[in-house]
């Protein structure tokens, strides 16, 4: 088995699991507190940080989701430096214009 | 509450099926979403969107472990797939919907057809022994088969133009693209099935997730619809994943052939429809 393998699988495993615990804690948060969950027509990354701290249910939740959205994303991000550690040029070049492809879909997206 | 647990068990089976597909889900999420429990269509592609990543990532996790993502093929055909669904994003909004939807389910049923007639005409492994050419080379254990499958990607070019014409439907049309990528990866590219769709799913969660935050970030996402989507799904697809090495490539094929068919009849329905 590949080092590679191993370290991928891992950090998808790591980020699916982290974000299923975050799921069940806003709803244990909702049953605990007695409060429901709301859904905000603008979403900010930072307070819903906050808010995670804070033990409210609808921003555990939010953080889980955001977990959840990040986690492909942190195994590219895996990939991208183990191909710059090991000078592979094509997959070097392949994997970086993968994430600027993202990056940019999310500035144009966010922009709009 | 009842809800919830039809939320969590519908999860549960787009999980299972997507996984085992190397698909998004989107196709069968949407209109489930919208039809069976009266979300707004925007909510629907959001929590779509956020599904496909979890099936994505859950899925992945094991076949990744398991050699059966061909990781390198995987990031250069999603270099292609990505700008093409960053181009379909962009031009979407010009076209006209319906005949769009017309050429697409016309092109889809197409692909069904040659996808039938040349995996049945042409064994994947007995080419992969006769031609010895191609690149991406790499191998897994298939526990159906118990034995090593070596295996290199032929004919990239033609589907490096397919999965740019996935992503462009991807970014248009709000589906995975795993549709185009998985027959595109097998019939041309002769890469076993179990191969082919476990990178796909490796493929379409980097794609999804662009997607996602945006949504996110606009406020789309209603945070429980979403959650409980997630919890089914993940179990799903990560059961899914290690079941599929006892499921023989013939039996994948003719249910992602079912899949094509019933995803085609559903656009030429929407594209006629008023």
């Amino acid at each position: 088995m590949e080092k590679v393998h191993i370290t991928t699988s891992r950090i998808l495993t790591y980020g699916t699991v982290l974000s299923l615990l975050l799921i069940v804690l806003a709803l244990i948060e909702m049953l605990l507190l007695h409060t429901s969950i709301e859904t905000y027509s603008s979403v900010d990354i930072l307070p819903i940080l906050n808010g995670l701290f804070s033990m409210n249910p609808t921003d555990t939740l939010y953080s889980a989701l955001l977990v959840i959205i990040f986690t492909p994303v942190a195994s590219l991000i895996y990939l991208s430096l183990l191909f710059l550690v090991t000078k592979d040029i094509p997959m070097i070049i392949f994997s970086f214009t993968v994430l600027c492809i993202i990056l940019s879909a999310v500035i144009i997206g966010l922009g709009s | 509450m009842i809800t919830a647990f039809a939320l969590v068990f519908t999860g549960f089976c787009v999980g299972f099926l997507s996984a085992l597909l190397g698909i998004g889900g989107g196709a069968l999420i949407i209109p489930v979403m919208v039809i069976v429990f009266g979300y707004p269509i925007h909510t629907a592609i959001a929590t779509s969107l956020i599904v496909i990543v979890a099936t994505s990532s859950s899925a992945a996790s094991v076949n990744v472990l398991k050699g059966l993502v061909n990781v390198r093929l995987g990031i250069y055909l999603e270099m292609i797939t990505a700008a093409g669904a960053v181009a379909g994003g962009l031009i979407s909004t010009n076209l006209p919907e319906k005949p769009l939807m017309l050429s697409f389910s016309v092109f889809l049923l197409i692909m069904a057809f040659l996808f039938y007639k040349g995996t049945r005409a042409k064994d994947v492994m007995e080419y992969q022994l006769k031609d010895t050419s191609g690149i991406f080379r790499t191998k897994f254990y298939d526990t159906q088969k118990k034995d090593y499958i070596t295996y290199k990607a032929k004919n990239i070019p033609y589907t490096t133009l397919l999965s740019g014409f996935a992503g462009l439907i991807s970014g248009s049309m709000g589906l995975g693209g795993g549709i185009f990528k998985v027959p595109a990866m097998n019939a041309i590219s002769k890469l076993p099935m179990k191969a082919a769709t476990a990178t796909s799913n490796f493929m379409i969660g980097m794609t999804a997730s662009a997607g996602a935050l945006i949504y996110f970030k606009s406020g789309y996402v209603q945070p429980l619809p979403s959650g409980m989507m997630v919890i089914g799904v993940v179990f799903g697809s990560n059961i899914s994943a290690r079941t599929i090495g006892k499921i023989k490539d013939a039996t994948i094929k003719n249910i992602f052939l079912i899949f094509i068919v019933f995803v085609a009849i559903q656009m030429l329905i929407r594209s006629l429809g008023k």
